[in-house]
């Protein structure tokens, strides 16, 4: 089919425009025209005019889409032509020539063959773009022949993307490695479901189990509860009988007893004790009376021979008084001797005084020589001032010497210091420049410091680790910030800790479990638990005690051999009631055992279950250690990565913040050492300026001073040393200057001192020269002359008074034993006259004794006489007490209808008997009412009496029936739990639709399942067709194809490739090569350029085309500007080809090249060419 | 005068079918719908205060095994009791199935019919006699109606039968009868079970399917329910359907003929479901959609299958504010283009491909000859679940050579960059 006429009618720009096509057989048509003209319109156009307008066409902007009409001509290649409008709409768009009548929409199908809108376009239309594309798909197809052919053969430009997107959507629901996919999510998901599903199901076999469990154990619970209500009342009713029937036998003997004592008179409970005291007071009253009466006698005897000495008794205390002076009187006439001789040896001392005094030795005249206290002080007080007036006058007269030299001799010096020099200058200079410190010191310590720091600096820096380069680089060195280390580190030991304490949890529970295993051992280890039948046992061996009890009690017979066996069992006890008691005790004991034991099962139990908690618990706490471990070791990856950008392999966090302050610090330091170095700069530049004004500031001092090589530091104390020297000179002489005026004030002072001295000295010896008149001494006398003088007096005066003294003592003794020998004869006289002979001394001591002798008859005679009178009284009290105590016995034998008080107290043991047994009485009757559960005291004991068990086999009976009740409560408490578990089964099948809702999940899952599988059986039969296709299609066309392309592409390689030859690549699928001409070396497709691969894909289409031209229909070929990229040659030889291909089908060209239609019209036949330009009006 | 409640194949929480949970589906809508349309019977009853309920079989599925289901439905039937309105029952072949049936323990109101041999239930205040007869066993072929006994005269006659009558497309037969054994009986009304789609055979005497009274699956479209049954005090009596459900299932088949774009197949769509939408009493709707017809978005379909079915859901979000679900979307549509190129001869490359496609049509044998296979797949999926693959199935695997199709030849020529 070959297009005649394209009538551009309204369309896009075009009004009513035509191009004339039918130019040759069949023609290279070459449209051109420049930008804008409409170019892509009219491609456009022609597809439309032969397929319809598409829904939305963009070419409706000058007319509209109802307007919008492309007028043809076609010729098919039998001849046939076909004239025809093409209008906008959905269906009957194509009208005859005039546009008025409506064509058969098959009317085109004889022209167009086969080939719809699609194909057309891919097949039959090539682009600039379309031609990269194929360029670049061959590229990535590496070249497979297949492939290639598959693409140039249909025009396809993205078979590759397609293939890739079939089998990414395949992996996506099913991987062919079968390991992943959607597909393989949703089974999962399906399994899970179906399994939460069985989770939460209740079958009727489950719930049927539960109901029967349930049912049967509150059966079994009700006739528990029946059987121990039963039991219960045979119990009590037993323990009634056992209680009652001791007492009962108890209280018919007691009946029996208190017949024999009914007539006994009741007395009362202190009878007994009344009359045994009141006898006991009879008794002894008779016993006191007679005592009595003996002692009476006695006295009176001894009384009557006692004598008294009257006088001796009556001058007692003065006989004492007497004795008792007379050792004052012994003692006075020892001393008197004495006191004689040291009066004389005083008044002997003071006239020798006197005679000392040149006076005579007449101690009644010493009076006159007595000297008043207050003269004696104003003598020596005279004499004391004497030395000081002398001293005064000489020193002072020194001291005016001492001055006057003085003076003369600092006037000689102060001549010498006249003239000195200026150094105010230097001064200031020196000032300000030591106020800035030693600055050559600052810098050498400056320098020395720097060479240190540098050192550190280059040690720490090689010590850093981890990383390594200068100072600088570290400087600049971008490392993670404190923050992210901290929270690395935090984050490392939270994972630590709570590791750790998942841990500890561990532990505590393995601990708690290894304790509980040693509790279940200990448990099962625990000691041996008594038996029913030691039990028994103990309490038969109890009874028979009882039994002996009761033999021995009523019978009061010998307890016998039965006694003897019954004390065998208990070697420890003495009587049969210590054995009895501890007969029982045992019984007791074994009986607690028994119900501990209980305890121990329970206890197993709950221990049992407490260890498999805690393995629960273990297990849990293993998996989330895991789990936290497992973070923790992706928190170190994360922390590793951070540092890599460093190349650093990192330390953990809290080394890394060392390492990181290391860092810092030695990046202070750099800066330390920076500002340092300025520093030194500074104070050298600084040093020069002051060497400088200092040596000037010197010279103006001292002119001749050699200066050149001199330091800073040097020349600093050399103006120091300069400015000291003038400085002393200056205070020296200011200081002479002060003392000369000071000496000379000095010097004055002197002179009126010694005047003042010689003054004083004048009066006190006029003073002196009165005073040494009245002591009888001379004027000149020296002071101690006179105080010698004064002191003799003051002696003479004392050794008188002491005479005198002595001489009163004396006269006072004499007096004395004069009065006492007096006193004495008096006494003697009054008392005892045979003494009168005797001294005073010798008749006191007598008179003593004779007194203490008297005074003990005395004493003596007093206690017979109140003894006499204490006995008088006990007798008359003995007899009162007799009288008494006979009548209260009189009165009681009455009481007690006894004729003697003899027989009192058997009457009172015969009153206690009877009143005991009648309580006895009284007290059993309550018991047994008591024991009679509510029954009349007489039924109670007539059903006692008849009751048919042995009274011994009835406490066995009870213990029986209490085990029974016993295992009857654990068997219904078991039972109950049974019951309340399964309650709780029940109660958990509640109706709910858990199950049902889960079931809808699974239907879900398994429609998206349904689903995706239908999706993946999509894509895998497309893949497999495709596959197919690309095959079937080489098979068939690869021959007379790449025969063709071969040739093409050579001539459009201006011969560089000599063709194209199939190949195989390294895993053997063909793949196409081009063969260079120069050297018959095979090209991949890799190894071309991407012009050459755009001419391979040109060449490929214009071969396919060709080859399928051979079959079918032609159809117009439309090119867009495909030879752009290609050079003047290349581009003649493609439109040769080109014209070549337009003998077998219509060619139609568009261009806005003007160069490309020069080339054409130079280079091709003008029977093959057609230029047909083109303009939008 | 007095009413009754005839109602059948309940299937107690028998799950609903196909209904793939998606992002704004209205998944709480359709939970538990077989409780809530049993429920809605319960009401119904009472509000209306029928004399007695009847249901003719399949009270459970066969195998559903949760116990909780039984006491949901004596929870129902007590609330029945306390409403004084008895129930009588036959089990179904479902009911014979389960083992709940046997088990479970239903309050006094509930007659249950033995399985030996027809029983007859008398309601001597309102002069009715009630046959009935429960299936032994999941299978019965037998004609259970022929033992039934004939009409007591001068009472209302009912009976109750799980039968497929005279057989029905997708149900077993099971117990199969004729319209004319039962008509002969005499009875005034005939409660039939087992056939899901509600179907009156009889109006003198009126024999009927109730149908079941909420749909599973997309083959059960339409209303379900019950039928409410006055008696009149002459014996006559008038039927009236009650819907149950609280989820309708809809087939929605769109031709897409006339659209030239994407865009008009959306909007068609919309049209499609709301009208639909708006039929459904107001009711959730599953709704299926099939989009049929030659149509130039064809191979947009198809290229990108997954993401219509998305924009259709969300469409669906728009127009059913929250109750319509999309439960599959089908694409039947063909190429307006397909039929000129079929013809011809494999002679360029895209005529290679279809074909090959067209060789695959007509023998699906070809497929795996060009290695297509899913062994794989079925390798992985559990036993119960292997149906799904259904290489088998002529229909299936036609189904997804239909998709295949268009979907390469979409991908080959570059159509979807367009979209």
């Amino acid at each position: 089919m070959k297009i005649l006429q394209l009538h551009l009618k309204a369309f896009g720009p075009f009004t009513e425009t035509s191009l004339d096509l039918s130019g040759g057989e069949q023609g290279l048509h070459i449209v051109y025209g420049p930008n804008e003209a409409g170019k892509s319109s009219s491609l456009r156009a022609i597809t439309d005019l032969l397929y319809g307008f598409l829904p939305r066409t963009p070419d409706n902007f000058l007319h509209p889409y109802p307007k919008l009409r492309i007028g043809g001509e076609l010729q098919h290649s039998d001849g046939k032509i076909l004239e025809m409008i093409r209008r906008k709409a959905n269906k009957k768009s194509l009208f005859d020539a005039v546009d008025s009548k409506p064509l058969a929409d098959t009317a085109l199908e004889h022209f167009l063959g086969d080939v719809d809108r699609e194909l057309f376009m891919m097949m039959f239309g090539i682009d600039h773009e379309r031609l990269r594309q194929g360029g670049q798909e061959i590229v990535q197809g590496g070249g497979r022949i297949g492939e290639l052919l598959f693409s140039a053969g249909a025009g396809i430009t993205q078979l590759q993307s397609a293939q890739n997107l079939l089998h990414e959507e395949t992996d996506l629901l099913l991987k062919s490695s079968g390991r992943s996919g959607e597909i393989l999510d949703d089974i999962k998901d399906y399994k899970k479901s179906k399994d939460a599903v069985k989770a939460v199901l209740v079958t009727t076999d489950t719930w049927k189990t539960h109901d029967e469990r349930f049912q049967s154990a509150q059966r079994q619970c009700d006739s528990l509860d029946e059987r121990i209500r039963s039991t219960q009342g045979e119990r009590n009713r037993l323990i009634r009988i056992r209680d009652a029937t001791s007492a009962i036998g108890q209280w018919k003997k007691a009946k029996i007893d208190l017949a024999d004592v009914a007539d006994t008179p009741l007395l009362p409970t202190e009878f007994e004790q009344n009359s045994h005291d009141l006898l006991l007071a009879l008794r002894t009253a008779e016993q006191q009376m007679a005592d009595a009466k003996e002692s009476i006698e006695s006295l009176n005897q001894e009384l009557t021979g006692l004598i008294l000495p009257e006088k001796l008794l009556t001058e007692a205390d003065a006989t004492e008084s007497i004795r008792d002076k007379l050792g004052e009187h012994r003692k006075a006439m020892a001393d008197r001797p004495k006191l004689e001789i040291q009066f004389e040896e005083a008044e002997n001392d003071a006239r020798e005084i006197l005679k000392e005094l040149g006076r005579a030795p007449d101690l009644a005249k010493i009076e006159e020589l007595r000297i008043p206290n207050d003269k004696t002080i104003r003598i020596q007080d005279l004499g004391n001032q004497q030395k000081g007036l002398f001293e005064r006058v000489s020193a002072s007269q020194r001291d005016f010497k001492r001055y006057r030299d003085t003076i003369s001799e600092l006037e000689q010096e102060t001549e010498a210091y006249q003239n000195l020099s200026d150094d105010e200058e230097l001064q200031h200079v020196l000032r300000t420049h030591q106020s800035e410190g030693d600055c050559e010191e600052q810098l050498r310590s400056l320098q020395i410091e720097i060479e240190d720091l540098q050192a550190t600096a280059n040690i720490e820096l090689s010590q850093l680790g981890l990383w390594s380069g200068d100072l600088q680089t570290l400087e600049e060195l971008s490392v993670p910030s404190q923050a992210t280390v901290e929270r690395f580190s935090d984050d490392m030991q939270e994972k630590r800790a709570e590791i750790k304490s998942v841990q500890t949890r561990v532990t505590e529970r393995e601990d708690e479990k290894s304790d509980l295993d040693r509790q279940l051992a200990a448990l099962e280890l625990g000691q041996a638990v008594p038996s029913e039948e030691e039990l028994t046992q103990a309490r038969t061996l109890r009874d028979q005690g009882w039994q002996l009890i009761l033999a021995s009690w009523e019978n009061k017979s010998e307890l016998g051999e039965n006694a003897e066996n019954f004390l065998q069992h208990f070697p420890t006890c003495t009587s049969l009631l210590e054995a009895y008691r501890q007969s029982v005790d045992d019984v007791d004991k074994i009986g607690d055992q028994l119900r501990r034991d209980a305890q121990k099962v329970a206890t197993k139990t709950r221990i049992q279950s407490e260890i498999s908690q805690c393995e629960r618990n273990l297990e849990k706490l293993d998996k989330e250690l895991k789990l936290l471990r497992k973070e923790s070791s992706k928190i170190e990856d994360l922390w590793t990565e951070l540092w890599a950008s460093l190349s650093i392999t990192p330390l953990p966090p809290a080394e890394m913040r060392d390492w990181l302050r290391n860092q810092q610090q030695l990046i202070e330091q750099s800066r330390n050492l920076r500002s340092r170095r300025i520093h030194e700069n500074t104070l050298v530049s600084r040093i020069d300026e002051m060497v400088g004004s200092l040596k000037e500031a010197i010279r103006k001092v001292d002119v001749d001073c050699h200066l050149d090589e001199c330091s800073l530091n040097e020349l600093l104390h050399l103006a120091t040393d300069k400015i000291a020297v003038t400085t002393k000179a200056q205070n020296r002489r200011e200081q002479l200057n002060d003392n000369l005026t000071k000496a000379r004030t000095d010097l004055a002072d002197a002179q009126a001192r010694f005047e003042d001295a010689e003054r004083d000295l004048a009066d006190w010896k006029n003073n002196w020269a009165n005073e040494m008149e009245s002591l009888g001494l001379s004027d000149d006398a020296i002071p101690s002359q006179a105080n010698s003088v004064m002191r003799d007096i003051g002696r003479l005066f004392q050794k008188f008074q002491e005479s005198a003294n002595f001489r009163a003592r004396l006269e006072g003794i004499d007096r004395d034993a004069r009065d006492f020998a007096a006193k004495v004869k008096e006494l003697v006289g009054k008392t005892l006259p045979e003494l009168a002979e005797k001294s005073p001394e010798d008749a006191v001591p007598l008179l003593s004794e004779r007194l203490k002798e008297a005074r003990s008859a005395q004493e003596r005679h007093d206690s017979l006489k109140r003894q006499l009178e204490e006995q008088q009284h006990k007798l008359k009290t003995a007899n009162s007490a007799f009288a008494e105590a006979q009548t209260a016995l009189g009165e009681m034998c009455r009481l007690a209808a006894c004729e003697s008080p003899d027989q009192l107290a058997q009457a009172a043991v015969q009153s206690r008997r009877r009143s005991e047994l009648e309580n006895t009485v009284q007290s059993l009757e309550t018991s047994i009412s008591g024991q009679s559960g509510g029954m009349d005291f007489n039924t109670f004991l007539q059903e006692v009496e008849s009751e048919t068990l042995e009274i011994d086999s009835i406490p066995p009976r009870i213990d029986q029936l209490d085990n029974q009740i016993k295992e009857y409560n654990l068997e219904r408490d078991k039972v109950i739990g049974q019951l309340k578990e399964e309650k709780l089964e029940l109660a958990k099948i509640d109706g709910s639709s858990k199950a049902s809702e889960l079931t809808l999940q699974c239907e879900s899952i398994e429609s998206r399942l349904a689903e995706r599988i239908q999706e993946l059986a999509k894509l895998r039969l497309a893949s497999a067709v495709l596959h197919a296709a690309i095959e079937e299609y080489r098979e068939n066309n690869q021959g007379p194809v790449l025969a063709r392309a071969s040739e093409i592409f050579q001539r459009i390689t201006l011969n560089r490739f000599s063709g194209l030859q199939a190949d195989f690549d390294e895993r053997g699928a063909p793949v196409l090569t081009g063969v260079r001409a120069s050297s018959e070396e095979k090209v991949t497709v890799a190894g071309m350029s991407d012009g050459t691969c755009d001419q391979l894909y040109l060449a490929l289409r214009l071969a396919s085309l060709e080859n399928w031209l051979r079959h079918h229909e032609s159809l117009p070929f439309i090119i867009d500007d495909v030879l752009l990229n290609f050079d003047d040659a290349r581009a003649i030889a493609s439109l040769q080809v080109l014209a070549e291909l337009s003998k077998q089908t219509q060619v139609i060209f568009f261009t806005h090249h003007q160069h490309l239609v020069d080339l054409a019209q130079k280079n091709l036949s003008q029977d093959d060419l057609f230029l047909t330009p083109i303009q939008s009006r | 005068m007095f009413k009754f409640i005839h109602a059948a194949d309940i299937h107690l929480d028998s799950p609903l079918k196909g209904l793939e949970q998606y992002d704004g589906a209205p998944v709480d809508e359709i939970r538990n719908a077989a409780r809530r349309a049993l429920s809605n019977l319960v009401d119904l009853a009472i509000e209306q205060g029928v004399a007695f309920v009847l249901i003719a079989g399949d009270l459970y599925d066969g195998d559903w095994r949760d116990y909780n289901t039984g006491l949901f439905f004596v929870e129902q039937v007590r609330r029945l009791r306390e409403a004084d309105i008895p129930l009588y029952l036959i089990s179904g072949n479902h009911d014979a199935a389960n083992r709940m049936t046997h088990t479970l323990k239903l309050p006094e109101n509930v007659t249950f019919f033995s399985a030996k041999k027809p029983e007859t239930a008398f309601i001597s205040d309102l002069d009715v006699a009630i046959h009935g007869q429960s299936f032994a066993t999941a299978a019965v072929y037998d004609d259970l109606s022929e033992a039934y006994p004939n009409a007591n005269s001068g009472q209302f006659n009912i009976g109750m039968l799980h039968t497929c009558a005279a057989g029905r497309e997708g149900h077993d037969r099971y117990a199969p009868c004729s319209i004319e054994e039962l008509k002969s009986k005499g009875y005034d009304y005939w409660a039939l079970g087992h056939v899901h789609q509600r179907e009156v055979l009889s109006e003198q005497p009126f024999i009927a399917f109730s149908g079941n009274i909420q749909g599973r699956h997309i083959r059960e479209t339409d209303a379900k329910g019950c039928l409410l049954v006055t008696v009149n005090d002459d014996r006559t009596l008038q039927t009236e359907f009650k819907p149950l459900d609280v989820l309708r299932w809809d087939r929605a088949k769109i031709n897409l003929e006339a659209c030239r774009g994407t865009d008009d197949v959306l909007q068609q769509i919309a049209s499609e479901l709301a009208s639909r939408h708006g039929n459904a009493d107001g009711r959730p709707l599953a709704m299926r959609v099939e989009l049929t017809g030659a149509t130039l978005a064809n191979r947009q379909l198809h290229a990108k299958k997954h993401h219509w079915t998305n924009e259709i859901r969300s469409l669906a979000i728009d127009v059913g504010k929250g109750d319509l679900w999309i439960e599959k979307v089908r694409l039947l549509t063909t190429d307006p283009a397909s039929k000129s190129v079929a013809t011809q001869a494999p002679d360029d490359a895209m005529s290679e491909v279809v074909a090959l496609f067209r060789q695959i049509k007509e023998n699906s044998g070809r497929a795996a000859e060009l290695g297509f296979q899913l062994d794989d797949l079925i390798r992985k999926l559990p036993a119960e679940l292997k149906d799904l693959v259904r290489q088998q199935d002529e229909d299936w695997l036609s189904e997804a050579i239909a998709a295949a199709e268009p979907l390469l030849i979409s991908r080959l020529m570059g159509t979807e960059v367009e979209e």
